[in-house]
């Protein structure tokens, strides 16, 4: 039985009134759906709460008993860190070894517990870090290292109306060769906030209700969370495979420009974007060189997100056939 | 000693995995990932043909520890094969210890397991001989602050990790299997001696201290937080090399003869009570005199218990001071007290630090 | 510095699993997976050349240089016997050869 059935489309946390919510992330935790993945999640804080409702309200919850892949809690250690000087504390059951974070940004350890989780966890499927969105039968992988933007992209692209699979976390079904939507919180960085604010607002008045606050002083600067797309988490089981690679490369001073790469290139780049290539061996192997195979790839150089979405956009349109797709190379 | 616990008992009887609720799933799961123990659960599902019975988001996660298992097996295999090309054309004595031999010797208890290094033992006047081959050969000395490499070289039992910029699997090499400052560290030549080798040229120990390596590695070492695994490790062994009546012939004088037999007590008596291992009558007899006084016995059941079994107490804080209750415990056997204390004392500076 | 000189000539070498590898390959390069290892390394055609003629039989480096001198029908230059060298001791390195 197929995963999907198992959860009713109606059953969306914010369907819930707030003291229910309340009520029930505070005591044992709400099992919810998270792409893929079924994971009770427990907030003792009702600052992380508020937080993490914002980002998360439409996604659905289970009623039922649920097997759960992950649990996450984040609570205080003890009294005074609960209360006094309140510090969030992640347990995420998988012998994690995070640092606890002032409460007050503790949708920062929150989100660091999903990562951790996934990161580490999830074996079963091919995982890449990538930025990935897909429209109209087109999946598209962006491996990127971080600072190289692709969060930003990935999100950029998803208010334009592609599908968001991920920011962070590309994964593949290594049976149907399928990329699998795992929507999040978006996580922006430093200057890309008010770039995304901005873009956001564009096509939405109500654009701040998709932020959550921005949080100063975490080891990575200043964060500020992105709710995804509504279209996006109303289709997080729709799934594609994936026939574009673009390696996005972020260079504020750059002319825009679209680099032919090799397939070598790119399966390389492919390989080294996954954490757990080396954990899954063969099938991991086959999986890519069958993506590469099949896959239009090339490098873009883009000084703005503007001209980001326009490149990856115009790549795609000159290609725009996905029969075609690796048949030449561009 | 009966105990309430979902994995335990799943350990005992796989084939009650197919009558779990969603919520016993979710305890059975969490402390077997905890435990480092889902991938067994995975093997025995398979083993006894229940897998496709069991529920698919249950069969999901198996199957990302299956991958898990598999791989580490595959680098610890290829970390052997690097290391006999290393020592190609030598035909110095190199013992395989722990997971390593586990996955030579082809033993039940690799199913579904997990190392993460590799550990070999080497005779101790050809210890410095290893390092320079490993260096040449390309491994490193894993990146550690000076007094870790000081502590390594003056007072335990083995260099400091060794990993290759290829791999990520760390070596280490022993010339004994306790630290030479344990009161219990035993006269390791022994064991070299009656080390058997095998078709890829490498030694493993023979069963007796096979399984009394894991045990006292258990009781005395540093490794708590797999009690359970550890636990179940021995119970398969003596499952295995129980077949044999020699073994059992050999397993107390040979405990007598290095030194072990409070562990060996410790480790019959915990299998016995917790997975039901069959163990010959005569031999829980014989190694009786060797069990703690009633005192000590208590505080070490309760400690372990409180390890194996988190969701016996009271959750979080029992299992916290339980498992630094056995850290020290642990440390203090192996080391003299005033090094103990300076060590621990250094320890904790440090994570103060990491902490802030 | 002649990388010929890193190597012991009278060494056999053989490759290791040949049956078991993955391979894939695009316009300007293969690509090789050993599931022994778990290692996925890239072969230009030169390198996979000197594969190739190692999985035909066990051969000395010596032994590669003439075959090599066959095939292009000419002297190796010192180059390209440091190259050759230079990939055998790789291959060594990566583990899908070894002395025999």
């Amino acid at each position: 039985m197929p995963v999907a059935s198992r959860f009713h489309n109606e059953n969306k946390l914010v369907k819930l009134n707030d003291s229910e919510l309340d009520k029930r992330l505070s005591g044992d935790g709400i099992a919810m759906e998270v792409g893929p993945f079924s994971v009770n999640v427990l907030i003792k804080f009702k600052n992380v709460r508020e937080d993490f409702l914002k980002i998360y309200r439409d996604f659905p919850f289970y009623d039922e008993p649920i097997v759960l892949d992950h649990s996450i809690s984040v609570f205080g250690r003890n009294l005074f860190r609960q209360y006094l000087r309140p510090q969030a504390f992640v347990e995420t059951e998988m012998n994690n070894d995070t640092i606890p974070l002032p409460a007050k940004i503790g949708m920062v350890s929150l989100e660091m517990g999903f990562n951790w989780q996934v990161a580490m966890g999830c074996k079963q499927y091919l995982m890449f870090h990538a930025g990935v969105v897909a429209r109209d039968g087109i999946g598209l992988i962006m491996p990127a290292m971080s600072g190289s933007g692709k969060s930003t992209l990935a999100a950029g692209l998803s208010f334009r109306g592609w599908q968001l699979h991920s920011d962070e976390f590309g994964l593949l079904d290594l049976d149907a060769g399928e990329l699998i939507p795992y929507p999040r919180a978006v996580s922006l960085k430093n200057q890309s906030i008010p770039v995304m604010k901005e873009w956001v607002s564009r096509e939405h008045d109500n654009y701040e209700d998709y932020f959550t606050p921005a949080y100063p002083g975490t080891p990575k600067g200043t964060i500020c969370y992105l709710r995804p797309p509504d279209q996006s988490i109303e289709e997080m089981h729709k799934r594609t495979k994936p026939n574009f690679v673009i390696l996005p490369i972020f260079d504020p001073n750059s002319e825009p420009k679209i680099r032919p790469i090799t397939k070598t290139m790119a399966f390389f780049r492919l390989v080294a974007s996954s954490a757990n290539y080396g954990d899954i061996g063969e099938r991991a192997f086959s999986s890519i060189a069958k993506i590469i195979e099949e896959s239009f790839v090339c490098e873009i150089i883009y000084p703005s997100l503007d001209t980001a979405v326009e490149l990856v956009e115009a790549f795609i349109a000159e290609h725009s056939d996905p029969k075609k797709a690796g048949q030449d190379d561009g | 000693m009966m105990v309430d616990n979902i994995l335990i008992d799943v350990l005992k009887k796989p084939e009650i995995m197919e009558g779990l609720s969603r919520e016993q799933w979710n305890t059975c799961l969490r402390e077997a990932k905890m435990s480092g123990l889902a991938g067994r659960l995975s093997y025995d599902a398979r083993d006894i043909g229940i897998i496709e019975k069991l529920p698919a988001k249950v069969q999901d996660i198996f199957s990302s520890y299956d991958y898990n298992s598999a791989s580490s097996t595959r680098k610890i295999k290829w970390e052997i094969n690097r290391v006999k090309r290393a020592l190609k054309g030598s035909d110095e004595k190199v013992v395989l210890l722990k997971g390593g031999a586990y996955i030579e010797k082809g033993m039940s208890c690799t199913v579904g397991r997990v190392s993460v290094d590799l550990d070999i033992l080497i005779a101790r006047n050809r210890i410095d001989w290893a390092e320079d081959i490993f260096l040449k050969a390309g491994w490193r000395h894993q990146v550690i602050n000076d007094y870790d490499q000081k502590f390594y070289r003056e007072y335990p039992h083995e260099l400091p990790p060794l990993v290759h910029p290829d791999r990520y699997i760390s070596i280490d090499v022993h010339h004994n299997i306790l630290p030479t400052t344990s009161k219990l560290c035993p006269d390791v030549t022994k064991m070299i001696e009656t080390s058997v080798k095998m078709e890829n040229g490498f030694y493993v120990f023979s069963n007796e201290d096979i399984i009394l390596h894991s045990i006292v590695h258990q009781f005395q070492d540093g490794e708590v937080r797999s009690s359970l695994r550890n636990l179940i490790e021995q119970h398969d062994m003596y499952k295995e090399f129980g077949k044999d009546e020699g073994f059992w012939q050999k397993l107390i004088p040979r405990a007598i003869e290095l030194g072990f037999t409070r562990a060996l007590y410790y480790s019959i008596h915990f299998a016995k009570n917790i997975f039901g291992t069959a163990i010959p009558d005569h031999i829980i007899a014989d190694i009786k005199p060797y069990g703690p006084n009633i005192i000590t016995g208590a505080i070490m059941k309760f400690m372990v218990m409180g390890v194996i079994s988190p969701n016996l107490g009271a959750k979080g804080i029992a299992r916290w001071a339980s498992m630094n209750g056995l850290y020290i415990r642990s440390h203090w056997l192996r080391m003299p007290p005033v090094l103990l204390a300076r060590h621990l004392t250094i320890k904790f500076f440090r994570k103060f630090q990491a902490d802030d | 510095m002649p990388s010929e000189e890193l190597i012991n000539k009278s060494a056999v070498y053989h490759v290791v699993n040949t049956a078991d590898f993955l391979w894939t390959s695009f316009e300007d390069s293969n690509i090789l997976y050993d599931p022994a290892s778990g290692h996925t390394q890239v072969l230009n055609d030169f390198a996979r050349e000197i594969l190739d003629l190692l999985e035909d039989g066990p051969k000395t480096v010596s032994h590669l240089f003439s075959e090599f001198e066959e095939i292009i029908e000419k002297e190796l230059d010192p180059d390209l016997k440091n190259k050759i060298v230079e990939t055998v001791i790789n291959f060594d390195n990566m583990g899908i050869i070894e002395p025999v």
